[in-house]
């Protein structure tokens, strides 16, 4: 195999990621969700619908049917985490939304 | 891995390596600062701004130093707290909060009003808190090392009108525009 080769399989592999990349994007469901990533024994990882302000995280139920779910973020003054309750928050950089408040730079 | 990729590299070796060198580079660039090797230890922070506030009618422009002292304890918590400093006509006013909050979830802020909100995203803390009108997005980037980076600008709340915040001296002060002008970061 010759470095030609070699050089255009590398050129043709990014463009295929890029290009991957961009029909990922454009066919997310609703852009208004964001995924805040775990750290292990930190934070779990997080939902954020950028639309409504709502969060979930992700935690792992026990029980005999075990499974990771989606759960409203509780609130640290102790108000239930209702479906009802006010939207937390939403980063999205120049923006947040916190509390079903925008505010921007 | 879809079709085309699977031709890809069976026509062209060198495309797994890129793959290869993709898939190892990601994650090693969104790796961050572990916030683990922080405990025990704290992140002061400082920014100095210069601020054009209205109280009471009149307007005139300060200088204002904000500095968060903070540490992240095992169980999450970030403990510390927040001092401002600035010079009003009648000489230096400061005035200093605690900060208690669990990573990743709200709080309302009792003494001052609003609500805050600690995330951890990579190598970025960032703390959001409203004010009763406005509020302000401090993100502190971790730079290893003992070194860090602050941008804390003051956010204007959408269709709100003037920010509005409790004052140093007490009371509540509208911030008409602030610019951040300098800043420090270290972690120890």
């Amino acid at each position: 195999m010759s470095s030609k080769a070699y050089a255009a399989g590398v050129a043709l592999a990014l463009t295929a990621l890029a290009t991957a990349g961009d029909h990922a994007r454009a066919q997310t469901p609703g852009a208004c969700f964001e995924i805040i990533a775990a750290r292990a024994g930190v934070q779990p990882a997080i939902l954020i619908d950028k639309c409504s302000g709502r969060t979930w995280q992700l935690a792992r139920r026990s029980g005999a049917h075990a499974a990771y779910r989606w759960t409203a973020l509780p609130r640290d003054d102790g108000a239930p985490a209702a479906s009802s309750a006010p939207p937390a928050v939403a980063d999205t950089g120049k923006c947040f939304t916190f509390e079903g408040r925008k505010f921007c730079e | 891995m879809n079709d085309h990729v699977r031709m890809t590299i069976a026509r062209f070796p060198g495309a797994a390596l890129a793959f290869v060198v993709a898939a190892q580079t990601a994650p090693a660039m969104a790796q961050g600062t572990s916030v683990e090797s922080l405990h025990g230890k704290s992140i002061t922070a400082s920014v100095q701004y210069e601020v054009q506030l209205r109280r009471e009618g009149r307007e005139f422009a300060a200088p204002v130093t904000a500095e968060w002292r903070l540490a992240i304890g095992a169980d999450n918590r970030v403990t510390g707290s927040i001092s401002r400093t600035s010079v009003s006509p009648r000489g230096p006013v400061s005035t200093s909060r605690p900060i208690s909050a669990v990573i990743g979830r709200p709080g309302q802020i009792k003494d001052a009003g609003g609500h805050g909100l600690i995330l951890l995203s990579g190598n970025t803390l960032t703390l959001l808190r409203t004010f009763e009108v406005g509020g302000i997005k401090t993100t502190i980037t971790l730079t290893g090392g003992g070194g860090c980076s602050i941008d804390a600008p003051v956010m204007k709340e959408v269709g709100a009108g003037p920010t509005r915040r409790d004052a140093i001296v007490g009371g509540s002060i509208e911030i008409l525009s602030s610019r951040q002008v300098s800043s420090t970061c270290r972690v120890k």
